[in-house]
Parts: structure tokens; sequence; C-alpha cells
């Protein structure tokens, strides 16, 4: 397809960490540059079919955040963050994080589950949305990584 | 598509990325880099004789 190759690793679940590295592999794909996307720890969360839906945002201890730490950790604030970050993508007519999924499957990017922070999480191969194209070792990145740039998202 | 890419690109003075190319042309994303498999929005701007889309989407 190409000589150039990205693999990236999503290692985070918020919204604000999540988009990053779809964002990027959507915008390999459209560049003509090969493109993966490897999902571990917390970055399990974009890629599971009961929490893609639900991403949330973190305001605390994020020196970013518009809102006070001691106000940011109250409960529902996080809801609350999300919600007002959802809304801002929604009007510059961004897709959605599980829509993101379908068209880098569609565009031919490969996106693998990390098989450690699975077991670690407890996490069946049936949790995960259709388009994971695998579960895979840090051994089988490296070999799948061959050649490729490598972004930790 | 690339009637699409024409006439959105009349309309709007902005080329179509390729998930507007896809809902404004009926054809889907997968068929889409199926026929272009470099770079399919660049390729179908070029074709359409538009100015390449911009934006990261």
């Amino acid at each position: 397809m190409s000589d150039r190759k990205v693999a990236i690793i999503c290692s985070k679940g918020g919204l604000d960490e999540a988009y990053p590295a779809l964002i990027l592999a959507n915008a390999a794909r459209m560049s003509g540059i090969d493109a993966f996307v490897f999902f571990t720890f917390y970055g399990l969360d974009v890629i599971t079919e009961k929490r893609v839906d639900s991403l949330h945002v973190n305001m605390v201890g994020n020196p970013s955040s518009p809102m006070p730490t001691m106000l940011a950790g109250l409960p529902g604030m996080e809801n609350i963050a999300a919600k007002m970050m959802q809304k801002r993508m929604d009007a510059l007519g961004l897709p959605t994080a599980r829509e993101m999924i379908q068209t880098l499957h569609d565009s031919g990017a490969q996106l693998y589950a990390c098989q450690l922070a699975m077991e670690m999480m407890d996490i069946q191969p049936t949790d995960l949305v259709e388009q994971v194209e695998g579960v895979i070792t840090a051994g089988d990145f490296y070999e799948l990584a061959d050649g490729a740039q490598i972004i930790f998202t | 598509m690339i009637r699409f890419a024409r006439a959105e690109y009349q309309r709007s003075g902005k080329s179509p990325n390729i998930r507007m190319l896809s809902t404004g042309s009926g054809v889907s994303t997968k068929e889409i880099y199926e026929l272009f498999k470099k770079a399919p929005g660049m390729a179908a701007a070029r074709l359409a004789g538009v100015p390449k889309p911009v934006g990261c989407i």
C-alpha cells in the first residue's frame, strides 16, 4: 500500500487522550500512510463495547483545566466536563469515538488490543468492539511495527 | 464522487473530506479506500479539479 507506516500506542481512555490517537491514525490513512493502533491499559476503554460511548475527560490535576482542581474532583464533575467537551466536538462535526473506530477499520487501519492489559483488567475478547483485528503481545507489536514510526499517546 | 466533490466545492468553497465524500455520494468509506489506494481525499480532489481537502478528519 504505502512505504510509510505508523504504529500508534493508545494507553489512556479519556476523551482528550483517545481522540489524538484516533485522529492521528485516521489522518495517516487519509494521507496514504499505513496505520495501526495498539490499545493498552486504560486505552482499552476505547475499544471496549460497553465503554466506547461513554469516554470521560478528567480535569483533576490538569493544569490546563479551566476548573479549579478542588472543584474538578467533586462527584459528577468529570461527567459534566465530558459532556461539555463532547458538545464542542459535536458542534465541530467531529465523529464519535465509535464512528472513528468504524472509519479506521473501513480505511484499512488495523486495531489491536494488548493481551497483558486485558488479563489485568479482566476483559475478554468478546467484550471488545468487532473492528478489533486481534489481541497481541508487546512482542507482536514490535513485529508489526517493523519499519513504522511509533507514536505513544 | 467526482460530481459531488465539484458540486460541494461550488456550493461551499471547500473541498469535501473523505467523510463528506462518503455521505454525499453514497459510496462507503471502505469502497473509497478500495478505489483510491493512496490518500483518497486528495486523489478524488485532483480528479474533480478542486483543491485538496483541508482538515484532520
